[in-house]
């Protein structure tokens, strides 16, 4: 089992791992997160059908969207309200993200109802019907979200910038 | 790829460090079997027999009543109220989880102190009983908690949920007063060592009961996080805690002063020393550590860490080979598909190996399973399979580290 795991965390986990922050923004709560996963997927039988990178995905969305649910998260936030030097980490931590991409730090700024559609779409690219199935709403809501989340990031970018993301 | 997908990639940075880091986690928690003799087997199976018999009875009489005693329903029912008014819209199984986490915390304060000898007086359990009647007195004006005393009235729901864990939140109070004194220079993150410690030895000793009281109440997740393995030297020794730098080694103390090293590798935590575990001035450690907090104490920021477990390991010092069969080295270079050059891309260790090859520098780690990560200047890097790896440390003439 551990060579066939290892092969499979060698291949997904980075993917994995961006994922994760996508959602948390932080690259420890990432690791713990996918290693979650891991564990979770060697815990049960999973039967390949070619949907490895689809299931292992759908157990990191959960367990991201889990942690964001939390209490220790909310009790971070709460904390980065009240203690300055929280707050500068994760300020510091968005200063280095602006570094590596603008326009990803322009995506990570968006609140996670805008970002998760962004995500799925353009990272996972997903079909509009399976992040409909995910997020469990209609795939009407699905695109007008992408929309709007188009629209929100627009006036943070500038114009070379939002054309080489080709609207789309 | 698309651009989206390229800018979101670079955004997030480089993952390859947090990569081999859960993969080691991963591997290292999968049981592995080892096949015995079929003798070995089979006196080893009629052994088992009689010692299951043997708890059996154990347990019948002791452990069973000890598991009632340890965790009871109707304190973990005042938890689950309490996370389900703050957190409604989660659901019964957020509610159970949360709340059998803060349960356990709670109860693990109480049976760790017991083990330290450390006991609450009369005025103490009384001074805590005072504390936490006010409290709810104070709580009681909120609507929420109308629901919570579910008609009971302030006082009956007091004695029914409250009063019988008296002792447990007295021994929190003990305990944190105890870490407080016993690390002095982690002072503020001490509450949270005490609680760590006291949960680390609570599912050392009791994990039978616990995971038998979450099955009893239909929890569903009794698993608890890992932490993430750093390296690096300790550089200094203060009051029960050492200074960790991430990536130092033993050698840049006789090189650098403690400022030096911290501002080289900008990465400096203070760590309790745990008992067991104790540690000195250049040793070169693997820690695992499952979280840490900062803080800043005149301008300067002061980072406290938590600490599950640490292992010493061997400083790794980069050796430069000098290279007797540079063709061979080169054809075996050319079947290697160089990954561009990643600007994020850094390790936080230096390499085991370097050699020059054609002029150019190549830098060699071991990466997981005695795997080769390598880093040609101007090429880019590779993380060789475990075939390819085999066959350039004999190229090569490598030990394993």
């Amino acid at each position: 089992m551990n060579g066939i795991l290892e092969k499979i965390i060698d291949e997904h986990a980075e993917h994995l791992l961006r994922l994760a922050y996508f959602y948390v923004k932080n690259r420890h709560v990432a690791e713990d997160i996918v290693q979650e996963t891991f564990i979770k997927f060697s815990q049960h039988d999973y039967e390949e059908r070619g949907q490895l990178r689809a299931y292992l995905s759908t157990l990191t969305i959960n367990k991201s969207k889990d942690y964001l649910k939390s209490w220790h998260y909310k009790k971070l936030i709460f904390q980065e309200k009240i203690l300055p030097v929280q707050a500068k980490k994760q300020r510091d931590e968005l200063i280095e993200a602006e570094e590596r991409s603008h326009i990803g730090a322009a995506i990570l700024k968006l609140p996670l109802s805008y970002r998760e559609p962004i995500i799925l779409y353009y990272y996972e690219e997903m079909k509009i019907a399976e992040i409909a199935q995910v997020l469990g709403i209609v795939e009407n809501t699905v695109k007008t979200r992408l929309k709007r989340a188009r629209e929100a990031l627009k006036p943070h970018l500038k114009q070379e910038e939002w054309e080489v993301l080709g609207h789309e | 790829m698309n651009e989206w997908q390229k800018e979101l990639v670079k955004v997030a940075g480089e993952m390859s460090t947090s990569k081999e880091r859960i993969k080691k986690r991963i591997l290292r928690q999968q049981p592995t079997k080892q096949k015995k003799p079929i003798r070995f087997a089979l006196l080893t199976s009629v052994v088992t027999l009689c010692l299951a018999g043997f708890v059996m009875v154990q347990l019948l009489n002791k452990d069973t009543q000890q598991a009632t005693q340890m965790f009871n329903e109707k304190q973990f029912e005042y938890f689950e109220h309490v996370v389900y008014l703050m957190w409604p819209e989660q659901g019964k199984e957020f509610s159970k989880r949360e709340a059998y986490q803060k349960y356990e915390q709670l109860v693990a304060y109480y049976y760790f102190a017991k083990s330290l000898g450390i006991t609450s007086t009369k005025e103490e359990l009384e001074a805590e009983k005072k504390a936490r009647y006010d409290e709810l007195v104070m709580l009681q004006d909120s609507p929420q908690y109308v629901d919570l005393f579910q008609g009971l009235g302030l006082k009956q729901y007091f004695k029914t949920y409250i009063e019988p864990m008296i002792p447990f939140y007295a021994a929190r109070k003990e305990m944190n007063a105890f870490y407080e004194k016993k690390y002095p220079t982690l002072a503020r993150a001490a509450d949270q060592i005490a609680a760590r410690d006291a949960l680390r030895y609570f599912q050392t000793h009791f994990a039978e009961q616990s995971i038998a009281f979450q099955e009893k109440m239909g929890i569903v997740n009794h698993t608890h996080s890992q932490g993430s393995i750093y390296v690096g030297t300790v550089i200094k020794i203060e009051d029960n805690a050492f200074l960790f730098v991430e990536g130092a080694i033993p050698e840049d103390l006789t090189k650098l002063s403690e400022e030096q090293i911290m501002k080289k590798y900008n990465n400096a935590t203070w760590y309790p020393i745990l008992d067991d575990s104790p540690v000195k001035v250049g040793d070169y450690i693997s820690l695992e550590s499952p979280g840490s907090m900062s803080y800043e104490e005149n301008g300067v920021e002061i980072t406290n860490g938590f600490l599950n477990s640490i292992e010493w390991i061997e400083p790794t010092v980069t050796k430069k080979l000098s290279i007797q069969n540079e063709q061979e080295i080169i054809q075996f270079f050319q079947q290697t598909d160089w990954q561009p050059p990643d600007n994020y891309k850094k390790m936080n260790h230096p390499p085991a190996y370097s050699f020059m090859l054609e002029g150019v520098r190549v830098d060699v780690w071991f990466s997981y399973g005695q795997t080769l990560y390598l880093q040609k200047v101007e090429s880019g890097t590779i993380l060789l399979n475990q075939k390819r790896s085999e066959q350039l440390k004999a190229i090569l003439g490598l030990q394993e580290s």
